[in-house]
């Protein structure tokens, strides 16, 4: 019985340490793949709003009191900052062994998701 | 192999890389931060003065309005975040607090949501009112525009100070009407009065009106010589002894009234240490990823800070954001035209100033009539201020007028997109502005006050 209890065990923990192997090998770089492609989705689409937003912001710079017109746009900008983190984000998927093919490909799902320019009716509506 | 998959997962889920996305939100935040310069706003420091203990008293006591029945706080209560929770506050006539609170039907109802008081003493606080019909020409020199014009006394030390005369002489408001009568169970000698401020001042108008209502409610507050002594009136002039010891017993004012109510307001409406203002000041664990998030999207794609400017967050101007009619508006017309009706300039029709947001969760319903319940509405209609524009009221009417659809501010007219997260975002970062503890509470609400009358207050716990 005691023997039996000890050969559970040493099972369970060669068990543990090869799932811990297999999982640092195998599972958590697939994870962290699937998880950056869709983080750098999402900074896709946030960034080509924010581009258009900073389109936006210009072209009614002229119905705006200079002081609100420069907060306007500082916020414009602030918004834009989220394509540097999409472009760092690029470069770490590069290096990572992701192709610049699918990087394109994700890129352009994003903005045919984006709400720019064309508004998107499966985003936020009151009508729902 | 059941176990070795859920082990396998386990250890993918626990690895450190999943930090790497907040760490990317903080730093993109600190540097919007940066780029606005935010800072946190300076925390006011909690004084019992003599000052304040007449400030507490006049802001709870009933007195002050026509028929004895109401004070500020009715209105203004501590445990509704200083406001009602009314669409449109019920003034003199009504029964009850804040949501409990009924008017009778032959009563005028107010127009306009009841603003909360958080922060008035900031010198960014140029306006007052929704229309801002009280605003600081110049605050160091002390120069106000106010319905009073030239007549307005001199010595007021502040906007709020200002802002603090015009309820008591607003017929809705705290005022009543000529020949009204206080209430019947009332304790004496307040029961059944007739009113004297609204009664004696019935033939006058405009700022010559208010004046004189301003005078009638110093003599019903401290006495006059040719009138009989009443208990409350010694109480009073004490207390303003202690507030004012240099100046004369025969000069006291209606000035040294609102500005020791205004000194209250400041030192118990103050927000003191919010999240967001320990996360400015270097904490980052004030406040959650979800709220910083929404900060970002707040200083950025979301365009907030185009008018929510500024360590209150409003630039105390005036916009249009397409809210509609809801109510009878001001002036008991169809239609509110919001700071139309202060300055006559066609462009500024529907306009409405821009509330401050510390303490904004604490504070529905929102916008001007109180018509938005949540702070999800609220949103919703800046980023959809056209939503009524093609939309029929009960009559077959549009809601919007063309006029309205002009007003709307062009700051919101190209589509600002946000999804439900970002939503929620923007609304967790607005949590994160709540400062609902009260500093030393026990000292806010007084026990009694000189009148004897009784006190309109719920507690702010």
């Amino acid at each position: 019985m005691k023997t039996q209890t000890i050969s559970c065990a040493a099972l369970w923990t060669i068990a543990f340490f090869l799932s811990a192997d297999f999982s640092l090998t195998y599972v958590r770089p697939l994870i962290t793949l699937l998880r950056d492609q869709s983080r750098y989705a999402e900074l896709a689409r946030t960034c080509y709003e924010a581009m258009g937003n900073l389109n936006d912001v210009e072209s009614i710079s002229t119905t705006l009191r200079p002081a609100q017109f420069r907060l306007l746009r500082q916020a414009a900008v602030v918004s834009t900052m989220q394509c540097y983190a999409q472009e760092e984000l690029r470069r770490s998927m590069l290096s990572a062994g992701v192709s610049e093919h699918q990087l394109i490909r994700i890129d352009l799902q994003a903005q045919l998701q984006s709400n720019f320019p064309i508004p998107n009716p499966t985003m936020y509506s009151r009508d729902q | 192999m059941k176990k070795l998959v859920i082990t396998c997962i386990a250890i993918a889920l626990i690895s450190p890389a999943h930090a790497e996305p907040d760490l990317t939100v903080n730093s993109l935040l600190i540097k919007a931060i940066e780029i606005f310069n935010l800072r946190p706003l300076p925390t006011k420091r909690f004084e019992e003065t003599a000052k304040y203990n007449l400030g507490r008293a006049l802001f709870f006591d009933p007195i002050l309005s026509g028929n004895r029945d109401i004070s500020c706080a009715t209105c203004h209560l501590l445990s509704r975040g200083s406001s009602d929770h009314l669409s449109a506050s019920i003034g003199t006539g009504g029964v009850g607090l804040a949501e409990m609170r009924v008017l009778p039907s032959d009563r005028p109802h107010q127009p306009r949501n009841a603003l909360d008081l958080w922060n008035r003493d900031n010198n960014t606080v140029r306006t007052m009112l929704w229309d801002g019909r009280v605003e600081a020409i110049d605050p160091i020199l002390r120069t106000f525009r106010s319905p009073l014009g030239d007549l307005l006394p001199t010595g007021l030390e502040n906007t709020m100070a200002v802002q603090v005369l015009f309820p008591m002489a607003q017929d809705d408001e705290m005022l009543g009407l000529a020949d009204d009568r206080s209430p019947i169970d009332l304790p004496q000698p307040h029961a059944n009065r007739l009113n004297e401020f609204a009664t004696n001042t019935k033939d006058l108008l405009g700022p010559m009106r208010i004046k004189a209502i301003l005078r009638l409610i110093m003599d019903r507050l401290i006495g006059t010589d040719d009138a009989p002594q009443k208990p409350w009136h010694a109480q009073y002039r004490a207390l303003l002894r202690s507030a004012y010891p240099t100046v004369q017993d025969n000069a006291f004012t209606i000035v040294h009234v609102a500005n020791s109510i205004a000194h209250y307001i400041e030192m118990t409406f103050a927000t003191r240490q919010t999240p967001w203002d320990r996360f400015l000041a270097g904490d980052p664990t004030a406040i959650g990823l979800q709220a910083q998030k929404g900060a970002f999207l707040f200083y950025g794609r979301a365009r907030c800070v185009a008018c929510h400017s500024g360590p209150l967050l409003s630039d105390f101007e005036f916009y249009s954001i397409g809210v509609p009619d809801h109510g009878t508006g001001i002036g008991k017309t169809e239609e509110d035209l919001g700071r139309y009706l202060v300055t006559g300039n066609e462009s500024d029709r529907y306009k409405f100033r821009t509330p401050p947001l510390r303490n904004v969760t604490l504070t529905s319903p929102y916008f001007h009539n109180g018509s938005a319940e949540t702070l999800e509405d609220v949103v919703k209609q800046h980023i959809d201020p056209l939503f009524y524009a093609d939309k029929y009221d009960e009559t077959g009417g549009l809601i919007l007028n063309p006029a309205q659809i002009d007003a709307i501010s062009p700051i919101l007219l190209p589509k600002i997109r946000l999804t439900h997260a970002d939503i929620q975002s923007l609304i967790s970062f607005l949590t994160t502005l709540e400062d609902p503890g009260y500093a030393h509470v026990d000292k806010l609400v007084p026990a009694s006050v000189p009148s004897g009358l009784p006190i309109s207050a719920l507690n702010p716990n």
